[in-house]
């Protein structure tokens, strides 16, 4: 028992290092203009995913924890296949956040970091995909534990949660971008970039608010009573 | 090691009685009987009574959570009726649904799911594919994704891949209600093979009796659960029969006739078949052979009832006449349609009139166009060619093959409420539609939660709410037991007398003789044959239902049940649960 | 596609190795040579119509990229023209399109790959180390079709209930919510009885043992060897300067990426690494028409094309019987 909660707090501190190391990794690697900085921060982005996974490997999944993520995952790149033809209006971020809400963060973050994966089999594979992987895992993640400590007590919290993950998806997005095929960088040069990404930032923010607002409600209820028949339905495990 | 011959085993099951949590009657209740190893048994009974639960609880992963006496033990061959110990892969489980039990993407990688989990080694699994595979005759479709094969091809691969992990007793729960009549057999084929090749044990619920009688070597039949019979087929067709239980409707039709006819001609056939010892026909061709030699003193018995005068063909007669005097209601001419422009031509020139107040049933093979001339007709999609043309303000509605797809709502009342601004009605027409469907005890549930036959029901209940002139019916018995059929075919007909015109698609031959007025068959994108029921079933050969196969040419043909008692002057079917 | 029928762990590395040396030089020779075999590869895999448009999607970005460079930057010295204050110099626009071929490149190759490895195969390979993740992504490929296919059912049966009046944004926008919503709830519900169905298979995360179709041969062992050389080869070329460029603030080669033909070493090695999967191509055909050549009497593959392949073997030949 008390191995195995050791082992679990384990998993948290990396993953909450993880979460701190990458950001400040990309600072670094922009600070000191390393040149390879494509290589690098492709794989910076594949490893920041790794201990997700691994802890939830390492949890070893019921049926009842991984078919919720794959459901919400297949439905989460069907909405994003369906909503292509409109650009940076996807109701991804939405689904990943009601998931992590009901589910928890480690669902959330699967859900996020898997619908980025399968998604991309249709839009397109590319240097992108772990760091979208990545932010949408950490979309999911975060309202898995801003839901289990409380702050989502009040359903505004929650659409003010959903615009700023539109915006954060769009800052790891952007700076993945500048970071990696902006040289030489200078701070005039990345606050223009920034800038100019910022509208379509917006438009996904106000889209997720758009589809959270009506979907947060009943969808929370539903989930939570298939939750609960998941929970009855099995008894030896 | 784990062994790679497959033995048998058997299931004792002695006081077995199991409650579910928050419920006051036992769901199964002092349950005993005992399954031989290399055995076939049926589990018989109407829904709601604690088949599937049964099954479930032989099958330790599967058992729910609930109150639990008795002991269930599992026998092995080897170990001579000593219980033994079992583990996941010596019981295997094929459920109903034939895609939800699916859990990989690709045919190869489902196969080899259950062996991953046993932990067998690649070579080893390598070898059961291959084997598994050619057993099944599906090599040629490993390497397809699952989503590619039709439900009959879904289900077989379920068996296979419940089979490849070399199981001991294998345990179906209604595998056959989601197919077509093809798929049915060619699953119960590969079953049979299973059963009589590898010698497995073979636990069955199902509710067509027909095609699994001659398989079974016994029937277990529950009611309200607990064993009411549990004997040979041939014993329990002659108690479904002796005691008129509802659940007869079950049987093959050919066995009903020869019972009912040996019943009017002699009135005590139970105790004729007990003590000839013979055997109820379960097949047209057995049927054929017993009605033929009772066919003289039949005939006597058939022109005498005719001299008295009895009432026939009355339904028949309304209906034509109908379709004679009024201009079709809704009417499809010279369609076209294809999904894509790059895609074969789904519907080519196809017709179809649909008039008020009759029942048309709309019948053919997979791939036929059915669902989408259904589509067409309800306007959801549009036709390249031809042209739908409808009666003014005529509601159209349609129903889905999949009840589920209309449900938005946590309960049953609130998803029959949805619309009431749209359909202008309130409350109480909810509840009066909801009584008269009976649904008014399920009302607080969630819709999902519902049975097969409940959920079709609800789903009829929504649409009804919006007051329609037209319903569109895609597949509306599908799944359900003979009981349950019956029930939604006294509704239709009711809803046919209120002056309300309903289309069903359909795979149910004898639900269509029962209560459709008009029958349209089509065929590769067009309605190859179009008629009034009874003549469109005599004009068939192969497409027609066992009743007329059983008739023809022995007494005067007649197409459905009813017909047949009402000949033999019998008409006390129990037309009770018709009428509202 | 020869490369398809390889191992996974192949494939894999072989992409992993191009996609090093791609990213890690900003070098003119090696972004062309890149850009010019992913593109040739995308057109061996897909076919010419899919590369013709991708590549026009991908063109103009391509120009974006060079243009923005272009104007963000003034480092250059050699000043092609003047608009206004700002000069346009030939070093911005060479980086620009440096940097531009580079990530296009890096894009065609791994759309190459995807679709090599189509349906997340590549995970196959991810089995032995994070089991539960590649199943669960085989099953989110498994209910795609599934949703999509509901999805359809769902929006049949609501424009028939309510009618399919879509004029209005509002409605069309409620109307796709509250399809989105039935199909949560009936995947949901369809899901429960796959968590049953993997319970009765005896689904338990700790003792699966993943199962790949897919096994190592002489011919995968011998190409995986070719790559890691060509690739190592390549690495020391970089390491020792042969990349070395310079943009600004006037373009040039150094004298060290010449010398020793460091240079020639490097740029030789990508264009046979570029050019790997046609080798394998080539193989295979030569082995083909071979053996459609053969008689019974005069059974003989020519020693000589033996020798010259680099990844001979029983394995090939094997693979070739029904």
């Amino acid at each position: 028992m008390t191995t195995d909660k050791r082992s679990i707090n384990r998993g948290r501190i990396v993953e909450v290092a993880t979460l701190i190391a990458l950001p400040v990794f990309m600072f670094l690697c922009a600070y000191y203009e390393i040149e390879q900085t494509a290589l690098v921060t492709l794989l910076a982005a594949i490893f920041a995913n790794i201990p997700f996974f691994i802890n939830f490997e390492k949890s070893r999944p019921k049926p009842r924890h991984i078919l919720p993520i794959v459901i919400m995952s297949a439905l989460a790149t069907v909405g994003r296949i369906l909503f292509a033809p409109i650009p940076h209006v996807k109701p991804v971020s939405s689904i990943v956040i009601v998931t992590g809400i009901v589910f928890g963060r480690q669902s959330g973050y699967l859900t996020g970091a898997l619908t980025a994966l399968a998604s991309n089999m249709f839009m397109g594979q590319g240097p992108w995909t772990p760091w979208q992987m990545f932010a949408w895992g950490l979309i999911g993640f975060l309202a898995g534990v801003m839901e289990s400590v409380g702050l989502f007590r009040h359903r505004w919290v929650v659409y003010v949660y959903g615009f700023a993950s539109g915006l954060l998806f769009g800052l790891i997005m952007d700076s993945w971008h500048i970071i990696s095929f902006i040289s030489p960088l200078t701070w005039t040069g990345a606050i223009a970039a920034y800038g100019a990404g910022f509208f379509f930032n917006l438009a996904h923010a106000i889209a997720t608010v758009v589809f959270l607002v009506p979907i947060l409600k009943p969808w929370t209820k539903k989930l939570t009573r298939i939750k609960l028949k998941f929970d009855l339905d099995h008894s030896v495990e | 090691m784990t062994k790679t011959h497959v033995r048998s085993g058997g299931i004792e099951i002695r006081g077995f009685s199991f409650r579910y949590p928050r419920s006051e009657t036992k769901a199964l209740d002092d349950v005993s009987f005992s399954v031989m190893p290399g055995s076939f048994t049926i589990v018989a009974g109407p829904s709601g009574s604690g088949k599937t639960t049964l099954l479930r609880c032989l099958k330790p992963e599967l058992t729910p959570h609930g109150e639990i006496e008795g002991v269930i033990s599992f026998v092995d061959s080897a170990s001579a009726s000593r219980p033994t110990h079992q583990s996941f892969h010596d019981i295997a489980f094929v459920m109903q649904n034939p895609a939800n039990q699916i859990v990989l993407d690709v045919v190869w990688h489902e196969l080899a799911f259950g062996l991953e989990n046993m932990g067998l080694s690649p070579e080893l699994i390598e070898r059961r594919i291959a084997e598994t595979a050619h057993f099944f005759g599906i090599s040629s479709w490993i390497h397809k994704k699952v989503s590619e094969l039709s439900g009959g091809e879904k289900q077989i691969l379920n068996l296979a891949s419940a089979l490849i992990m070399h199981p001991r007793l294998l345990i179906l729960d209604e595998p056959t209600s989601q197919l077509d009549p093809i798929a049915l057999k060619q699953f119960l084929t590969m079953l049979q093979r299973v059963h009589q090749e590898i010698g497995t044990t073979i636990i069955l619920s199902e509710h067509r009796m027909g095609d699994v009688f001659p398989m079974a070597s016994d029937v277990l039949y529950l009611e309200e659960g607990r064993v009411s019979f549990y004997g040979s087929p041939n014993d329990f067709a002659v108690y479904l029969l002796g005691y008129d239980k509802p659940f007869k409707r079950s049987l093959p039709a050919a066995t009903r006739i020869v019972w009912n006819a040996c019943k009017v001609l002699d009135g005590s056939s139970m105790e004729m078949n007990k003590e000839s010892n013979k055997v109820l026909p379960l097949n047209v061709q057995q049927a054929r052979e017993q009605l033929s030699n009772i066919s003289t003193s039949l005939q006597q018995h058939i022109s005498a009832t005719e001299a008295l005068g009895t009432k026939m063909r009355r339904d028949q007669c309304s209906a034509s006449s109908v379709k004679k005097c009024t201009k079709p209601i809704l009417q499809a001419k010279r369609l076209w349609f294809r999904y894509k422009s790059d895609a074969p031509f789904v519907l080519e020139e196809a017709n179809i009139d649909l008039y008020r107040g009759t029942i048309h049933a709309l019948i053919g093979g997979n791939g036929s166009g059915k669902s989408t001339l259904l589509y067409l007709l309800a306007g959801v999609l549009k036709s390249q060619r031809g042209k739908v043309s409808r009666v003014s303000d005529v509601k159209v509605s349609l129903l889905t093959q999949n009840p589920q797809a209309v449900f938005t709502r946590d309960t049953l009342f609130d998803d029959l409420m949805e619309h009431r601004a749209l359909g202008d009605y309130d409350e109480q027409r909810v509840l009066d539609i909801a009584e008269s469907l009976g649904l008014r005890h399920l009302l607080d549930r969630h819709p999902y939660d519902l049975s097969g036959g409940e959920m079709q029901k609800g789903a009829l209940a929504k649409i009804l709410l919006l007051e329609p002139d037209v319903l569109l019916l895609d597949e509306p018995v599908k799944g359900l037991d003979a009981v349950n059929k019956h029930e939604i075919a006294g509704i239709f007909k009711r809803l046919r007398d209120k002056g309300i015109s309903i289309l069903i698609v359909t795979h149910d031959l004898e639900i269509s003789a029962n209560i459709v007025d008009e029958c349209s068959l089509i065929f590769d994108g067009r309605i190859v044959a179009n008629g009034e029921t009874t003549s469109f079933f005599q004009d068939n050969a192969f497409y027609t239902t066992d009743t007329f196969r059983v008739t023809r040419g022995i007494v005067k043909p007649v197409v459905t049940m009813d017909a047949f008692d009402r000949m033999l002057g019998v008409t006390r079917e129990e037309q009770g649960d018709d009428h509202g | 596609m020869t490369l398809k029928r390889y191992h996974p762990v192949v494939i894999f590395l072989y992409f992993a190795a191009v996609l090093l040396v791609t990213m890690l030089v900003q070098h003119p020779v090696i972004a062309g040579i890149s850009f010019f075999f992913a593109v040739l590869l995308k057109w061996r895999v897909v076919g010419v119509v899919k590369t013709l448009k991708s590549l026009w999607h991908l063109l103009p970005m391509l120009a974006i990229i060079t243009c923005i460079n272009a104007l963000v930057n003034d480092s250059g010295m050699t000043v092609l023209f003047t608009i206004g204050r700002r000069s346009f110099s030939l070093e911005a626009l060479l980086y620009g399109l440096v940097a531009g071929l580079t990530l296009l490149a890096v894009i065609l190759w791994f759309s190459s790959y995807s679709d090599l490895m189509e349906n997340g195969r590549f995970l196959a390979m991810l089995g032995r180390r994070l089991p539960v993740i590649s199943m669960m992504v085989s099953m989110i490929f498994r209910y795609i079709p599934d949703t999509l296919q509901h999805g359809r059912e769902i929006d049949m049966s609501q424009r028939a209930l309510l009618g399919s009046d879509d004029r209005h944004r509002k409605t069309k926008v409620a109307r796709a919510i509250r399809l989105v919503s039935i199909l949560m709830a009936w995947s949901m519900e369809n899901a429960i009885e796959t968590a049953d169905s993997m319970r009765a298979k005896g689904y338990q995360a700790q003792c699966r043992r993943p199962y790949a179709r897919v096994r190592w041969t002489l011919r995968d062992v011998m190409s995986l060897l070719l790559i890691v050389l060509l690739s190592v080869l390549a690495v020391i070329g970089v390491a020792m300067g042969g990349a070395a460029f310079l943009f600004y603030p006037e373009w040039f080669i150094p004298a060290r990426a010449l010398a020793g033909g460091r240079l020639y070493i490097l740029a030789g090695a990508f264009v046979a690494l570029g050019g790997l999967p046609f080798l394998l191509d080539v193989e295979q055909w030569l082995r083909d028409f071979a053996s459609h050549r053969r008689r019974p009497s005069s059974c003989k593959i020519s020693p000589f094309v033996a020798a010259m392949l680099p990844c001979c073997g029983s394995a090939s030949q094997r693979q070739q019987l029904p």
